[in-house]
C-alpha cells in the first residue's frame, strides 16, 4: 500500500522554443492511493507536470516512472482529466466514455458494456444516448471524469476539473470525486486555484514556487477522513490555509 | 411551410415585375416572360425531360462522384503532407482561372467527344470547394482533442479516424453544398463541346434561333436540379450533423 | 447560356462607353454635326469587312455626315439582337438566319444589303478522307456547329445526290471546325468558309476537297447581310441610306484598290480575339470581292432571293408559318 505510482527523478524540462527551463532537477514521490493537490499561480509549471506525466513531453533529464517503470512513451499510461470536458461533440455520452476502451482495442460492445455499468453511479443514466450539447456543465464533467477512469490507470491527473463550475455544483462534485476516490482506490493528482478545495479533498499539497522548479514544498493537510466542509474551519487548517495563501501571493509577487 | 411564405412571396413579386417589365421592353427574342418560358416548358416537356435532362443528369452525377472522391483524396493527402499541400495548393487555386473556352479544346483533343470531356469540365469545376472546404476541416482539429486522444494512447490511425475525420465533416458538408451547384454549371458548360443532347447543348442551340423563352426553358429545369440537390445534401447533412446545435 | 448573356450584355456596355470615349475620326468641331451610326459586325474584322474601314478611312461616311463606330459582338447572335432592339443601328448577318428569325420569332429586323450575295458555306473533307460527294458522307461523321440550319442544308445536300441522310452522323464540334477535321474526329466538317477555313487549312499544307451546297439542292443565299431594326427604319432610313451610299464607294475602292483596302483592314483587325494574317486574307478578299459584285448596285437584294429561301426554309420545318416577303428587305442598295 505504500508503494510507489509516481516518480520524478532528477527531471529537468525545457521547452523546445523556450529559453528558461521549466523544471531542474527535479525529485518528487506520490504513494499508492494518495490524493495530492497541486497548487501555484499560473504559469508556475503546474500544466508542465501533467504534460510531462502524461508523455505529451519528454523530459530533458532524469527519469519518470510510473508504477516503478520507466516508459520510453508514456501516451496512455496515466488518465487524464482535462480542464475542459473536451467531449467529443459528435460522440453519444456512451460512446465519449468508452473511448478510451475503444482506443485500447476493447470491441465496441464489451465497452458499451462496461460504460453502461458505471453510468447509474456517475449520475448518467438514461443519458447514453444524449450528445454533450444536451448535458449541463456539472454532468459533461461527471462524463469526463468516468472517461478518465475508463483509462484503466491506476494514476489520474485531474487539472483544475471543477473551476468552470458554478460555487454549489463545485461543492457537490467536490463530495462525489471523494466517494469515488475511496470506492476505487485511485491515485489522484489534482491542480486547482482553490485552496480551499485542495484542502478539502487531499492528504498532501504540493506547492510551485519560482521557476526554474527544482523542489516543491509539500503540506500535510492536518485532516482525517471521512471529511466535512465545516472541518475547513478548525484552526489548524485555517492556519494551513493562511500559509498557503501567502505562498502564492509572495510567488505571484516575485 | 409556413417558414417559405416569405420567400413564395418574394419570387412571386419577381416574377410578376419581370412579366410587366418584358411586356413593356417588348424584345421577346432577348427577354422572355416568364409566361412564355413555362408555355415553352409546356411545350417542350417530352424532349426536355426524356431526352436533355437525362443527358445532363449523367454528367452531373458521374462528375459530382468523381469530384467527390478526387476532393477528399486531395484534401487528406495535403493534409497530412506539408509538401504535398505547398505543392499542390497554388496549382489548385491556378486551375480555377482557367477559362473554360480555352482548355475546351484540348479536352476534346484527349477524350473527344465522348461523355468524359464533359465529364472533366464539371470536374475541374466542382471538385476545388470540396478540396479546400474538406481541407480547411482537417485542419481544423482541435489541437487540445488531440492531446487528449494522444494521452489516452491514440495512434496516428486513431486520430485521423476518431478525430480529424469527424472533425471535417462539417466543413465538407458545407463545401459539397456549394459544390452539387457548381457542377451542374459544369455540366452545362461541358455540353458546349460536341454534345448531342443535354440541357445545356439545347439552351445553347436556342440561342441560335432567338427563341429567348427556349434558351431560358431548359435553364429553369437546371435551377429545378440544382436545388434537388442541394435539399439532399441538407438532408444528409441533418443526419450526418445530429449533433449539432443550431439556431 | 445566362453566362454569356450577361458577359455580351455587359460587354457591349463596356465598347459603347469605350467607343464614346475615343472618337479618333472627328476633330472637336465636327463632332457637333456628325450623326452617330453603329454598325455591329458579325464576327470580328476580316477581309469582308473591308470596305467599311476603308469607307471610314477614306473619309466617305463623314462625307455623308455620319460618324460610324463599329462594333464586334461578344455572342455570334448579338448583331442581330441588338439591331433588332435598337441599340444599334445596323448588324451583320446572314440571310437564311434572318428569314428564320423573322417568321419564327417576329424578331423585327430588315435586310437592307446583301453584302455577300452567294454562299460561303462548303463541307469540307481533306483530300485524302476520299470524300468527293455528298454521298459519301454516309457512314462518316460530320462536325458542324449545332444550328439546325446546318443540319438541314447537309440533309438536303445528301438527299439530293441520292443518299440517306439518316447514314450520316453530325457532331457538334463548336466553333472548332478545322481542329476537328485535321485531328481526324471528324471525317467532314460542314459550317467552313472557301474564304476563311479552307485557306488556312492549305496554309498549314493540307489538300481539301470542298463541296457547295448549292450545288446540290439548296437554293443560293445571301452568305452576309446588313440589317436594321423595323423601328430603327422608320425613324432614320435617311441615315441608313447615306450609309449605304458611303459603304458602296468603300466598296468601289476596296474593288479598285484591293492591297490598300485590306491595309486598312489589317490596321483595324482585334489582335487579341481574331488576328489576321495577310497572306489568308489577300487569298479571301480574291474570293469575296465577285461575291460583292452586282450589276443593280452594291447591296441590290430581289424579292426572288427571298422568297426562294423562305419556301427552301418552310420545306425542310425550320420556319412553321410563311412570312411577308415584302416586310423582311428594304431594297436601298438598288442602283437607279
Amino acid at each position: 500500500m505504500n508503494k510507489s505510482v509516481l516518480s520524478f527523478q532528477n527531471v529537468s524540462f525545457t521547452y523546445k522554443n523556450g529559453d528558461q527551463a521549466i523544471l531542474k532537477s527535479l525529485n518528487l514521490d506520490v504513494k499508492e492511493g494518495e490524493f495530492v493537490s497541486i497548487v501555484g499561480a499560473s504559469g508556475s509549471g503546474k500544466s508542465t507536470l501533467f504534460r510531462l506525466i502524461t508523455g505529451l513531453e519528454q523530459q530533458s533529464e532524469g527519469d519518470i516512472m510510473i508504477n516503478g517503470q520507466s516508459y520510453e512513451k508514456r501516451l496512455g499510461k496515466v488518465g487524464y482529466m482535462p480542464q475542459q470536458d473536451l467531449l467529443l461533440p459528435w460522440r453519444t455520452i456512451l460512446d465519449n466514455a468508452a473511448l478510451p476502451l475503444e482506443l485500447h482495442n476493447v470491441s465496441k460492445a464489451s465497452a458499451h458494456r462496461q460504460v453502461s455499468q458505471l453510468l447509474e453511479e456517475f449520475g448518467l443514466k438514461g443519458y447514453e444516448n444524449r450528445f454533450p450539447s444536451d448535458l449541463s456543465g456539472g454532468m459533461k464533467q461527471r462524463v469526463s471524469f468516468l472517461r478518465t477512469v475508463l483509462s484503466g490507470s491506476n494514476v489520474l491527473l485531474l487539472d483544475e476539473p471543477f473551476s468552470a463550475l458554478d460555487a454549489i455544483t463545485r461543492l457537490s462534485m467536490q463530495e462525489w470525486l471523494l466517494e469515488q476516490w475511496q470506492k476505487r482506490k485511485h491515485t489522484i493528482l489534482f491542480i486547482t486555484h482553490d485552496v480551499n478545495e485542495a484542502l478539502f479533498l487531499s492528504d498532501r499539497i504540493f506547492i510551485f514556487s519560482d521557476k526554474p522548479v527544482s523542489h516543491l514544498e509539500e503540506i500535510q493537510v492536518p485532516l482525517s477522513r471521512p471529511r466535512t466542509q465545516k472541518d475547513l474551519n478548525q484552526q489548524r487548517v485555517l492556519d494551513v490555509k493562511d500559509y498557503l495563501i501567502e505562498q502564492l501571493r509572495s510567488k505571484v509577487n516575485t | 411551410m409556413k417558414k417559405y411564405g416569405a420567400s413564395v412571396i418574394l419570387v412571386v413579386i419577381l416574377l410578376a415585375a419581370w412579366e410587366i417589365g418584358a411586356r413593356i421592353v417588348n424584345y421577346p427574342f432577348i427577354l422572355p416572360t416568364p409566361t412564355g418560358i413555362l408555355t415553352k416548358l409546356w411545350d417542350l416537356r417530352m424532349d426536355l425531360l426524356f431526352k436533355h435532362l437525362p443527358a445532363t443528369l449523367s454528367i452531373v452525377v458521374i462528375g459530382l462522384l468523381i469530384s467527390v472522391v478526387l476532393g477528399v483524396l486531395l484534401a487528406v493527402w495535403m493534409n497530412w503532407s506539408p509538401l504535398i499541400e505547398r505543392a499542390f495548393y497554388p496549382l489548385i487555386i491556378a486551375s480555377q482561372m482557367i477559362p473554360t473556352i480555352a482548355i475546351a479544346p484540348v479536352f476534346v483533343l484527349w477524350f473527344g467527344y465522348s461523355i468524359w470531356s464533359k465529364v472533366i469540365v464539371t470536374v475541374l469545376i466542382t471538385f476545388f470547394p470540396i478540396t479546400v472546404s474538406t481541407f480547411d476541416g482537417l485542419r481544423s482539429t482541435n489541437k487540445e482533442l488531440k492531446e487528449l486522444m494522444l494521452t489516452m494512447g491514440a495512434t496516428k490511425k486513431d486520430i485521423f479516424f476518431k478525430l480529424n475525420i469527424p472533425s471535417a465533416l462539417p466543413h465538407f458538408y458545407s463545401g459539397l453544398k456549394v459544390a452539387v451547384t457548381f457542377s451542374i454549371i459544369g455540366a452545362a458548360i461541358g455540353e458546349w463541346l460536341g454534345a448531342q443532347a443535354g440541357l445545356g447543348y439545347f439552351s445553347r442551340r436556342m440561342m441560335t434561333q432567338f427563341d429567348a423563352a427556349g434558351v431560358f426553358a431548359p435553364i429553369v429545369i437546371l435551377s429545378a436540379l440544382g436545388i434537388l440537390f442541394f435539399i439532399i445534401v441538407v438532408g444528409f447533412e441533418k443526419r450526418s450533423l445530429k449533433w449539432r446545435k443550431t439556431e | 447560356m445566362k453566362k454569356w448573356f450577361a458577359i455580351g450584355l455587359s460587354l457591349m456596355l463596356v465598347l459603347m462607353l469605350a467607343a464614346c470615349g475615343q472618337d479618333k475620326e472627328n476633330k472637336a468641331g465636327d463632332s457637333k454635326k456628325l450623326k452617330d451610326v453603329t454598325i455591329m459586325l458579325d464576327w470580328y474584322p476580316n477581309a469582308v469587312h473591308s470596305f467599311i474601314y476603308a469607307a471610314q478611312e477614306k473619309g466617305y461616311f463623314k462625307k455623308e455626315g455620319l460618324n460610324v463606330k463599329v462594333q464586334f459582338p461578344a455572342n455570334p447572335t448579338d448583331s442581330l439582337n441588338l439591331a433588332a432592339a435598337g441599340k444599334v443601328t445596323l448588324g451583320l448577318y446572314y440571310q437564311p438566319d434572318v428569314a428564320m428569325a423573322r417568321a419564327n420569332e417576329d424578331v423585327p429586323v430588315k435586310s437592307v444589303g446583301a453584302i455577300v450575295r452567294s454562299p460561303l458555306n462548303r463541307v469540307v473533307a481533306l483530300k485524302d478522307s476520299g470524300i468527293t460527294r455528298p454521298k459519301d458522307l454516309e457512314g462518316k461523321v460530320v462536325g458542324y456547329s449545332g444550328t439546325p440550319l446546318s443540319e438541314s442544308v447537309l440533309k438536303k445536300m445528301v438527299k439530293s445526290d441520292g443518299g440517306d441522310p439518316n447514314k450520316v452522323k453530325l457532331v457538334d464540334v463548336g466553333f472548332e471546325l478545322n481542329s476537328s477535321l485535321i485531328s481526324k474526329k471528324v471525317d467532314a466538317v460542314i459550317g467552313a468558309y472557301i474564304n476563311h477555313e479552307v485557306p488556312l487549312l492549305h496554309k498549314k499544307g493540307y489538300k481539301t476537297v470542298d463541296i457547295d451546297p448549292s450545288d446540290y439542292g439548296v437554293p443560293s443565299y445571301y452568305e452576309l447581310v446588313a440589317v436594321t431594326g423595323d423601328q430603327t427604319w422608320a425613324k432614320d432610313s435617311d441615315t441608313i441610306k447615306a450609309f449605304w451610299r458611303a459603304a458602296t464607294k468603300g466598296y468601289e475602292y476596296t474593288e479598285k484598290h484591293p492591297k490598300d483596302s485590306l491595309q486598312i483592314l489589317l490596321d483595324n483587325q482585334d489582335k487579341s480575339n481574331f488576328p489576321l494574317e495577310k497572306d489568308v486574307e489577300t487569298k479571301s478578299l480574291n474570293i469575296l470581292l465577285p461575291k460583292m459584285k452586282s450589276e443593280h448596285g452594291f447591296g441590290s437584294q430581289t424579292k426572288e432571293s427571298w422568297q426562294s429561301n423562305v419556301d427552301w426554309l418552310k420545306e425542310s420545318g425550320l420556319i412553321k408559318k410563311k412570312p411577308n416577303v415584302d416586310e423582311m428587305f428594304e431594297n436601298i442598295g438598288e442602283s437607279k
